[in-house]
């Protein structure tokens, strides 16, 4: 398709090689945020359905990196969770195996969502000393990464709404805002993702 | 393309619901219930509280702004295929068509089923339709600013 040829020239007219590289890996680097997103989605849908949510009653988010390591503070974890309603109302009676199912899934989500923060963050600082990222996108980058935050404060807004008396689950408003929260971040960097790889847009005729 | 984004931005949305009320939950087979308008529609008042907490109402928003978006993004893939654009432009114009049908056989799967895991794979095919339509509109941004 001869249009083909304009849009690879369009694309490298300006950048030199090296600057071609550099626009490659900070591209791969946002892709590879956007996929940890969609696993994040996948493993919060899981934790949804399970009805999860609620197995953890407060949020750290540096120390509760780690998960309970002794009987005693699995035990300390179990029965914090037996003073929330869903337990009463729910899961009267389950055993401590019975909690470490609801435990995990929720555990899990918060370490990935971590992680997808260490994940941004380390490149974002290394490509910034090194000079790999254009000067005007690292404002926007530190943006998302601190909204990228706010997406953790976003849900324990919506796990906490889950404690409320006679309360099962989280609200569900609540968990809307939570995901659109998500896929608001997820568009941003595919987007940036997307310009950094091709800047200029494809010099595309309508064809009739 | 615009009413194909709109769509799925609003089924999305929608989708949101269905998953915190848990409103597949009123899906019966045998009583064909969370097939079709509910009965008790506007069950809920104030009258727009039918739309977030109502569940068969819910559920129905859901199946009736999914059937649009069906439409729209399979119109939207069929006018992005059949213009002469480059395989930038055409190989997300591909994958929208493809994963909104996926993603309509999945919904139903996950009515019909009453399966969790069908439900995350629902959701999970979203964010890659939505990541598709994103990457499309990219490729023709020039076009849609014209």
């Amino acid at each position: 398709m001869p249009s083909e040829t304009v849009f690879g020239v369009a694309g490298q007219s300006r950048a030199g090689a090296a600057g071609e590289r550099n626009r490659r890996l900070v591209a791969l680097w946002l892709f590879a945020v956007c996929f940890m997103i969609w696993v994040m989605v996948g493993i919060g849908g899981y934790t949804r359905d399970a009805g999860a949510g609620l197995s953890i009653m407060d949020w750290d988010p540096i120390i509760g990196t780690l998960p309970p390591l002794s009987d005693a503070a699995w035990n300390k974890l179990f029965l914090l969770y037996q003073t929330i309603p869903q337990y009463h109302l729910e899961h009267q009676g389950m055993d401590l195996a019975g909690f470490k199912t609801l435990f995990w899934p929720e555990y899990v989500h918060r370490l990935w969502g971590r992680l997808i923060g260490f994940v941004f963050f380390v490149p974002l600082v290394a490509f910034t000393v090194t000079g790999r990222i254009e000067k005007r996108l690292i404002p926007w980058l530190v943006l998302l990464f601190i909204l990228g935050g706010l997406q953790g404060a976003i849900g324990w807004f919506m796990v906490a709404s889950g404690f409320d008396p006679n309360s099962v689950a989280v609200q569900p408003a609540r968990l809307s805002l939570h995901f659109c929260f998500a896929m608001f971040l997820l568009i941003a960097i595919l987007w940036t993702a997307l310009t950094v790889l091709r800047p200029q847009a494809a010099p595309v005729a309508r064809a009739r | 393309m615009v009413a194909a984004s709109f769509c799925l931005a609003v089924t999305m949305f929608a989708g949101t619901f269905v998953s915190g009320t848990h409103a597949v939950d009123v899906y019966n087979a045998a009583t064909q219930a969370g097939m079709g308008p509910p009965a008790n529609y506007f069950a809920l008042s104030p009258w727009w509280l039918n739309f977030f907490a109502n569940k068969p109402a819910v559920l129905f928003d859901h199946q009736v702004l999914g059937t649009l978006t069906a439409v729209t993004v399979l119109v939207t893939a069929t006018i992005s295929l059949r213009g002469a654009f480059p395989p930038a432009i055409r190989d997300p114009a591909l994958a929208i068509g493809g994963l909104v049908l996926l993603q309509y056989v999945l919904g139903v799967t996950a009515l019909v089923s009453q399966l969790m895991d069908a439900g995350v794979a629902h959701q999970l095919n979203a964010v890659l339709l939505l990541a598709s339509l994103v990457w499309l509109l990219h490729g023709l941004r020039n076009v849609a600013a014209r």
